[in-house]
């Protein structure tokens, strides 16, 4: 299986060209997205931490 | 039917995902806890030019064939520098005499600076963090994991060649020996200055690697005398625990030694951290720990960052990934890993990255006073550990081609159920190789294979060209007709399997015979 679809992407240069591109786009996208949507809730957590403290001080 | 394996492919692909996911892991601690900000492509771009860089500028590095240091300190060009000189004798000079020459003016070089800086105001570069040359600070951390990934393997791997060169000799060995015990004592009075951790982790991986080189180089050669093999060990080892001790005072604990600042307190926040943490997410008792928030701020531990915002899943995810990643690296290394020339550099970088894991882990949780980053997780440690671990990618290359030279003796019957074939000669030479290409037929089966001749034994070796399992043939002529069948005689067979797959060994193998 894994060797048919070398020999296939082989003969079909362009199209792996374009499958790399969009794969590595898409890569990039989803880690900038994945890192994004965690770091996210960082805010939030600081903002908790915060409100905790002031209730402390009072 | 000859079966298709699998290879290396999983190994490769999981410790990719691995790498990529502590790289992840590393943005998202530098994001979530640095005062500093970062963007989130900054650790990735530059794992991968660090990696691209390795790839290039080790598939420059042939001992042989380049002309740079190595070639120049073991090759021919070195000894015809010293026919030019004065020091030039007639007699040829042999590895170990070469290294010793190289080993013994570096350690009388570095000595000498050492002997300056306790007596003198003069600083060289043995008393301080960094090496100052003119303008330029160079940060010793950066040449640390280099000197120990690369520069001291392979200058041990080429001792015990000169060991192996001299026949094992009484004076080879020794000579070797004193060379070793030279070499240690110049990465240890060049990175004395560091933490006791650093010295540590150099002393564990020298000590890897000699053990390593001996079971390669010398183990089979003393069979009777392995005793003496451990006697020089222990020296090894004693010596390290000698160098190591000059740094311990009266009244010192093993934390103290190794973690140098205040482990308790460090044990303390650990614990809060394990016994605060949610089973999922963030945990409101440890975002309100105020002891916890300074304790994680500017700290790159991806463990305990996992923990604090993820919870145990996260934890517990981390240390499989990270069990994960120590598995399939030790895969790379290939099968027939002992053949590899460069074996000692390419097990030396899987211990660096297995120590980050195996100290690491138990650090991360407070158990053990050694601290050493986990792996990718440290502001130089990213690059380094990137570098070890493109090693070890560019290890499975060789291992391919190493696996493939241990040839299976097949018989004609395995392949064609048949024990008479028909060679057609296909009429492409490969001016590159010294073999032809042929076609084997038998009824309706047919496949291509590279043929050698055997002149001495009037036979013909075939190897399959379209398959990954590495296989072949011997074959010779049935009298008066134009079909071959296999050698029988099983003596016979194994001589010529022995010549064919010694001349076809790949540069990057080396077989200690």
């Amino acid at each position: 299986m894994i060797k048919k679809m070398k020999n296939y992407f082989e003969k079909n240069v362009f199209l792996t060209v374009v499958l790399i591109v969009i794969f590595t786009i898409a890569a990039c996208l989803m880690w900038k997205y994945t890192l994004q949507s965690a770091t996210a809730v960082v805010p939030t957590i600081n903002y908790m931490k915060e409100c905790i403290c002031m209730r402390q001080i009072m | 039917m000859i079966k298709r394996k699998r290879g290396y492919l999983t190994p490769v692909v999981i410790s990719v995902v691995c790498w990529l996911t502590f790289i992840w892991l590393r943005t998202f601690t530098y994001m979530a806890n640095y005062n500093e900000g970062t963007g989130v492509y900054r650790f990735l771009l530059a794992a991968i030019i660090t990696m691209i860089g390795t790839f290039f500028y080790w598939s420059l590095f042939k001992p042989e064939e380049s002309a740079g240091l190595i070639s120049f300190l073991f090759g021919d060009e070195f000894e015809e520098c010293l026919k030019e000189t004065t020091v030039g004798t007639t007699k040829k000079w042999s590895i170990l005499r070469k290294s010793m020459f190289f080993v013994g003016c570096l350690s009388f070089l570095s000595l000498l600076a050492f002997v300056f800086e306790i007596w003198t105001d003069i600083m060289v570069f043995t008393d301080a963090a960094y090496i100052e040359i003119g303008v330029v600070d160079i940060n010793k951390k950066y040449m640390f994991d280099l000197i120990l990934l690369i520069i001291f393997p392979l200058w041990t791997q080429t001792i015990f060649r000169g060991i192996r060169e001299e026949g094992y000799s009484i004076k080879g060995i020794l000579s070797g020996a004193v060379q070793l015990l030279m070499l240690s004592l110049i990465s240890y009075l060049l990175f004395m200055k560091l933490p006791n951790i650093w010295l540590i982790e150099l002393a564990a991986i020298e000590i890897i690697i000699v053990a390593t080189g001996i079971k390669k180089y010398v183990w089979k050669e003393c069979s009777e005398k392995k005793g003496n093999v451990f006697a020089l060990i222990g020296v090894y080892v004693f010596f390290w625990c000698a160098l190591l001790a000059a740094f311990y005072r009266p009244g010192m604990t093993f934390s103290q030694f190794s973690y140098g600042g205040d482990w308790e307190a460090y044990q303390d926040s650990v614990k809060q951290i394990i016994a605060g943490a949610a089973a999922f997410g963030t945990s409101s008792e440890l975002v309100s720990n105020r002891v916890v928030v300074d304790f994680l701020a500017d700290r790159n531990n991806y463990l305990l960052v996992g923990l604090y915002y993820g919870g145990w899943v996260s934890g517990v995810a981390i240390i499989a990934a990270l069990l994960l990643f120590l598995i399939t690296t030790y895969r790379l290394l290939g099968v027939h890993a002992v053949f590899n020339r460069n074996y000692l550099v390419y097990k030396a970088s899987w211990w660096m990255l297995a120590m980050r894991i195996i100290w690491g882990i138990p650090y991360s949780m407070g158990i053990i006073a050694m601290p050493i980053t986990l792996p990718f997780a440290g502001k130089i440690g990213l690059y380094m550990d990137t570098i070890a671990f493109g090693l070890l990618i560019w290890s499975v290359f060789e291992a391919r081609h190493i696996d493939k030279n241990f040839y299976k003796n097949r018989k004609i019957f395995d392949m064609f159920e048949k024990t008479e074939v028909k060679i057609e000669d296909q009429g492409i030479e490969d001016f590159f190789e010294l073999y032809e290409v042929v076609k084997v037929c038998s009824g309706d089966v047919a496949l291509l294979c590279s043929a050698e001749e055997d002149e001495q034994h009037n036979a013909l070796v075939l190897e399959p060209l379209e398959t990954d399992d590495a296989c072949v043939f011997i074959v010779e002529r049935v009298a008066d007709a134009e079909m071959w069948h296999d050698v029988e005689d099983e003596a016979i067979r194994s001589a010529i399997l022995r010549n064919y797959t010694k001349n076809n060994r790949p540069d990057c193998m080396e077989v200690i015979e």
